[in-house]
Parts: C-alpha cells; structure tokens; sequence
C-alpha cells in the first residue's frame, strides 16, 4: 500500500502475480526472479531451520535452493505453483544434509523420545497439566519457546523430519514417504511418536510452571 | 470390552485424522467419556502441532537475507557470462 500525497489518498498496489514474475524470469529478467526469491526466501529458510535445527546450515539451504531453482528455471513448466516447486527442492536438499550428518556421524544411537508412562495394566499413569484447552488463543512466552526448541532439537532426526514435513509445513503422508524414502506406516508412526515426545516436553513445562 | 489407555493413546494419531473404522472409532470415544486423563490428553495431543508451530515459526534475519541476495546476484552473473 502506498500514499498519493498530492491527491490525499492511498494507491493500491497490486503486486504481481508469482507466474507473472516467473515468466519474465524464464525469459531471463534477474529482477523477476529476485522477487520470487524475496517472496519464498523465509518459507525455505523456516523449513530448514526446523529440520535442522541451525540457522547456519538453514541459510545454505536457502543459497543452494534458489542456486538450483534458477538454474533449472527453463524446465519448470508450472505443473504446480513456485512456491511449492522451491519449497521442495528446499525439502530435499535439507534431507540430503541430515542424511549426510547420520553418515558423518555413525556413532549415534537415537534415544527414545518421551512417551507417556503406563502401569502394567495399560492405564495411564501421567498427570496432564489443564493447557490442552485454549492452547489455539495462547500466545508463547520465551519460556515455553524455549522448551519446545530444545524439545524439537532432541528428536531423533528421522522423528523430526516427518513432524517438521508433516505438522508445521502440512505436506501430504504420501508425499512426505516418497521424499523420505519410507513407508507410510513409517511416517505415521515417527509423526505419532514425535507428538507425544513434544505433548511431554510442554506437558512438563506447565506442571513445573504450577508446581 | 473397552479399550485401555495405552491402546487408545497409540490410536491418536488415526483418530485425530478421521481414519479410524467406525467400530474402534466407538470404542475409543467410550474409553475417553470414561478416562479423564484420556480424554485430557487427547486435548493436549490435538494441542500440541499448534503450539509447536507458533514455537518454531522462522524467519529469514535481514542479514541472511542480504547475503542471499548478494550471492545469487553473483552466481547469475557468473552463468550469464558462461
């Protein structure tokens, strides 16, 4: 939005349309494809720092995706939006870096995350603090913040990886199988698993909080 | 015969997306009118992807930004002389 002062009043400005800019970009107009990057840079950025839990390695994500997407801009014929196509390859190229982390790092052996605790008859043994109600309206202090990053941070990878995919970036099950090379049932159950570990981790925040 | 917490907690996942057949569906909903730790945990189960997003939302700092910029603006630049 803008303001005409002259005439007193405020100019909207409609700003282009994504496949508008891509076509001038195909057509080799850097400016164009500048904009894009402007437009999608903090979803990539966002997805990469979630998976891999450092902003360092989160940035070269970015520098290698739009690196990629331009370079491969005269083959993309728009079956689906930009934004989508970037944010996958973005997806990609940070499994490929948590894959070669494990490799780097072959001495790791993922705990167990946090599950709730059960007697022998199956009966739940936790006391759930009162935060499941209104949780959508609360807005997060630095504190809970705080322990839901570390939470995060302490999942196992191949766990944080489908929560990321899956819960904060809402990608489908079956896409999220093929992009991480498992089966469906696999998904769903690191995606349940990771849940409860984080369920856990806020559930212990708030009942230390009252205690 | 009623589910217990266990098997309904390991069946949250499923019922939460509506994939759960109408039979264990039923039987679950019964166990959590019955269990209130159940059912309380459900509430914060459901809670829980919400929270984590608002926790775990990021955003490109301007000074990245920068440097992304100033690095495809080089790395176009090199292809376009290539």
């Amino acid at each position: 939005m803008q303001f005409d002062s002259q005439a007193g009043r405020l100019l909207t400005v409609v700003a282009e349309d994504d496949s508008v800019l891509l076509v001038r970009a195909q057509a080799g107009d850097t400016l164009a494809f500048e904009q894009l990057v402007e437009r999608h840079r903090d979803q990539v950025f966002g997805l990469a720092a979630r998976m891999l839990g450092s902003p360092d390695d989160a940035a070269e994500i970015a520098q290698e995706t739009f690196l990629a997407a331009y370079r491969h801009l005269p083959e993309f014929r728009g079956d689906s939006a930009f934004g989508s196509w970037v944010y996958r390859i973005a997806a990609n190229y940070a499994l490929m870096r948590l894959r070669h982390r494990k490799v780097a790092n072959e001495v790791e052996t993922p705990t167990d995350p946090d599950s709730p605790q059960f007697n022998e008859r199956g009966s739940l043994l936790d006391n759930i603090a009162d935060w499941g109600r209104d949780a959508e309206g609360q807005t997060l202090d630095a504190e809970l913040r705080g322990a839901i990053e570390q939470a995060s941070a302490g999942l196992p990878e191949e766990y944080r990886e489908v929560f990321v995919l899956r819960d904060l970036e809402g990608l489908p099950y079956e896409e999220i199988a093929t992009l991480t090379n498992t089966s469906l049932a696999a998904v769903k159950s690191r995606l349940h698993r990771a849940r409860l570990a984080l369920r856990q981790a806020i559930d212990r925040f708030y009942a230390e909080r009252e205690s | 015969m009623s589910n217990t917490c266990k098997e309904c907690i390991d069946l949250l996942l499923d019922y939460v997306d509506g994939e759960l057949p109408v039979e264990m569906r039923a039987r679950l909903e019964v166990h959590m009118g019955e269990c209130e730790p159940c059912d309380q945990f459900l509430k914060t189960y459901k809670a829980t992807p919400g929270l984590c997003r608002k926790a775990l939302a990021a955003k490109m700092p301007e000074s990245v930004a920068k440097k992304l910029g100033d690095f495809l603006r080089l790395e176009m630049k090199k292809d376009r002389k290539a």
